[in-house]
């Protein structure tokens, strides 16, 4: 080496910038819509008992039967239900009950499902054949008919309908992550891992389960869109969330027998039922698409590369 | 020479509805602490299920078959509980895999997958297992160890991945490495620099070698001892120069001549092996090669020849009970 070079400096280098996930869905049509939805419920969840305060009205308790079932008017935007409670203002308080059963449940049914399919997969076996079977059982059962059996047994309330409708939901993601667990387990790196003494235990928490997600991350979302349905379906026949808390479900089977004479008062809850289930049904969607790594290849390029592109000279 | 993995008659049968696979069918085999024995054989001669055997990795439907010994530092592992095999395997026995693209956890740092390897048989925190990680990156020649912690497989090479995969698996200064054609999916480049590595550390850590591989270039780069196998049997053993000058089974002799050579002419065009290894279902009775043998006699077809000794080699041939046979080696084909 000649004393004229100096000796190599490390070359600086950029941190790659990460394409999150959240800009991938952003950039999908399905799950942007769903996602600008979500973050809807999510506002009027967070920011919607703040501007509803102030009056007695606002109570969504607050009955006044002297101005039961009127229509919208300037101090009740959505008009008032039979006893005189203001429409919105239940809406908006019922907002957190769904969107809180629907977490909850798919939750629930996540933790018990994915372990659960894990062992199943991994262990094969007796296991395997166990909590198939067993699995089998659950699903003989419709899904709706099996949630109402249980809220029949456990009684209604908040906590008894999250818990029902995850029970009626956590075979699917069994069967979903075993069947992924099956073919992961026989990646060559679950060999390499065993070979360099990882436990058997080890090697199916931390190797194969990490693998095995992903469909349960696509499926996450589409399965609260039917566990907010199945909740405001037992809610409308009376086994959901007790009479005056205003959760959807129930609020529009209080209403029922006034479908002819009022039906706004079945259309706003029915519609924001609507609504809940098209976001997640959304969002679920792109990220089936996102999280493919066949349609990654066809992403556009960013409005702004684009935009540079198409002018010449800059 | 002291034997630091003994392998005697291993059977290893795999029972599937359609019959009992006999993949490796009666294997011997010998390494010496310090040396490298490289098993040489088509695809199919149960090269890599005998691998798997003395790592305990076989998953039913195989089986080891009762009467098979695996004798390591003086243990015989197939009598050993799983648990303590467990702290065997990664430790005193590591083996690397065919294919670095797909031998790493995806979802993990390669950082992170060799501290796991330090981490499963020595009690250290998790910063002395970095420490260590680095350090074996380091010493299998990966460029800046402390920033390629933090790289994931896909962003390396499959040259770089497979020294991860060697680094990982020096993490306790092993006794035994079982690399199972460690260079078949890298280009030729990378390939020499992994053998390099690899004797390397031999030489520097007095790590033994159990080498499979079915490309003779990589066993004479390699081998101080090599052992030939063909339809679940070893036919032929013994030193690497012994073994390529003077081979005493028709199949080792089949195999050198089957080696292309750079300046081929269509004088004298590469010779093939006529026909196929038989199916593990049910091999041919008497000696396995007989039906693709040009030198095959009755004998052959009816009686299975046991290994017989010639000078310091052993060969399963017939032709070779009464002592060497006259055969090409290697320089005489190449001439």
């Amino acid at each position: 080496m000649t004393e004229s070079t100096a000796p190599l400096a490390p070359l600086p280098v950029a941190a790659p910038r990460r394409d999150h996930l959240l800009r991938r869905l952003l950039r999908h049509r399905s799950s942007r819509l769903g996602l600008i939805l979500l973050a809807g419920y999510v506002a009027v969840i967070v920011v919607g008992p703040l501007l509803v305060a102030g009056s007695p009205t606002s109570d969504p308790h607050y009955q006044n039967l002297g101005e039961s079932l009127q229509g919208p008017s300037a101090s009740h935007w959505l008009g008032t239900d039979q006893l005189g409670r203001d429409e919105l203002v239940r809406l908006v308080i019922g907002a957190r009950y769904t969107i809180l059963i629907g977490i909850g449940a798919v939750v629930a049914g996540v933790l018990i499902g994915v372990p659960l399919g894990a062992l199943s997969g991994f262990y094969r076996g007796w296991v395997d054949l166990l909590i198939q079977r067993f699995i089998d059982i659950v699903l003989a059962f419709p899904h709706f008919l099996l949630a109402l059996a249980l809220v029949a047994v456990l009684g209604p309330g908040l906590r008894n309908l999250i818990i029902a409708v995850a029970l009626a939901s956590f075979p699917r993601f069994v069967r979903l992550v075993r069947a992924s667990v099956l073919s992961v387990r026989e990646q060559p790196f679950t060999e390499a891992a065993r070979a360099l003494g990882v436990s058997e235990r080890r090697v199916l928490w931390r190797h194969v389960l990490p693998n095995s997600l992903t469909p349960v991350i696509v499926q996450a979302p589409l399965e609260l869109g039917s566990a907010i349905l199945t909740a405001s379906g037992l809610g409308f026949l009376g086994l959901g969330v007790r009479q005056p808390t205003p959760e959807w479900g129930t609020m529009l089977g209080e209403s029922r027998d006034l479908i002819f004479s009022n039906p706004r008062l079945l259309t706003y809850p029915g519609l924001c039922i609507l609504g809940a289930i098209l976001a997640f049904n959304l969002l679920g969607d792109g990220m089936r698409d996102v999280l493919d790594p066949r349609l990654r290849s066809r992403k556009r390029l960013p409005r702004r590369l684009r935009r540079l592109s198409g002018k010449a000279g800059r | 020479m002291t034997a630091l993995l003994d392998v005697k008659n291993l059977r290893t049968h795999f029972h599937t509805t359609s019959g009992v696979y006999r993949a490796v069918d009666g294997v011997d085999l010998t390494v010496h602490a310090g040396r490298t024995l490289c098993v040489v054989g088509e695809s199919g001669s149960g090269k890599s299920v005998t691998a798997l055997s003395v790592m305990g990795l076989i998953d039913a439907p195989g089986q080891v078959q009762p009467g098979s010994e695996i004798v390591f530092d003086g243990r015989d592992l197939l009598r050993l509980p799983e648990r303590q095999l467990r702290s065997i395997r990664g430790r005193d026995i590591t083996m690397i895999f065919q294919e670095p693209m797909t031998s790493l956890d995806p979802v993990y740092t390669v950082g992170y997958q060799i501290a796991e390897a330090v981490r499963a048989h020595n009690d250290v925190d998790r910063k002395g297992a970095t420490e260590r990680a680095i350090e074996l990156m380091r010493l299998v020649g990966i460029p800046s160890p402390e920033r390629r912690i933090h790289d994931y497989p896909h962003q390396m090479s499959g040259g770089m991945r497979q020294r991860v995969m060697i680094a990982a698996a020096l993490s306790c200064d092993p006794k035994l490495l079982i690399a199972d054609e460690p260079t078949t999916a890298l280009d030729v480049t990378i390939q020499a620099q992994i053998l390099e590595l690899m004797k390397d550390l031999r030489d520097r850590l007095g790590t033994a070698i159990l080498m499979i591989t079915h490309d003779l270039g990589v066993v004479a780069e390699m081998a101080d001892d090599v052992a030939v196998m063909y339809a679940g049997k070893v036919v032929e053993t013994g030193s690497v120069t012994d073994v390529f000058n003077r081979p005493q089974h028709p199949y080792t002799e089949a195999l050198l001549q089957s080696v292309p050579v750079l300046g081929m002419s269509k004088e004298h065009p590469l010779r093939v092996i006529q026909g196929m290894v038989p199916s593990p279902l049910n091999w041919p009775t008497g000696c396995r090669f007989a039906p693709r043998c040009t030198e095959a006699f009755d004998r052959c077809r009816e009686e299975l020849p046991p290994l017989f000794t010639v000078d310091d080699q052993r060969s399963a041939c017939w032709l070779c009970e009464t002592g060497a046979r006259g055969s090409a080696g290697v320089e005489e084909i190449y001439r």
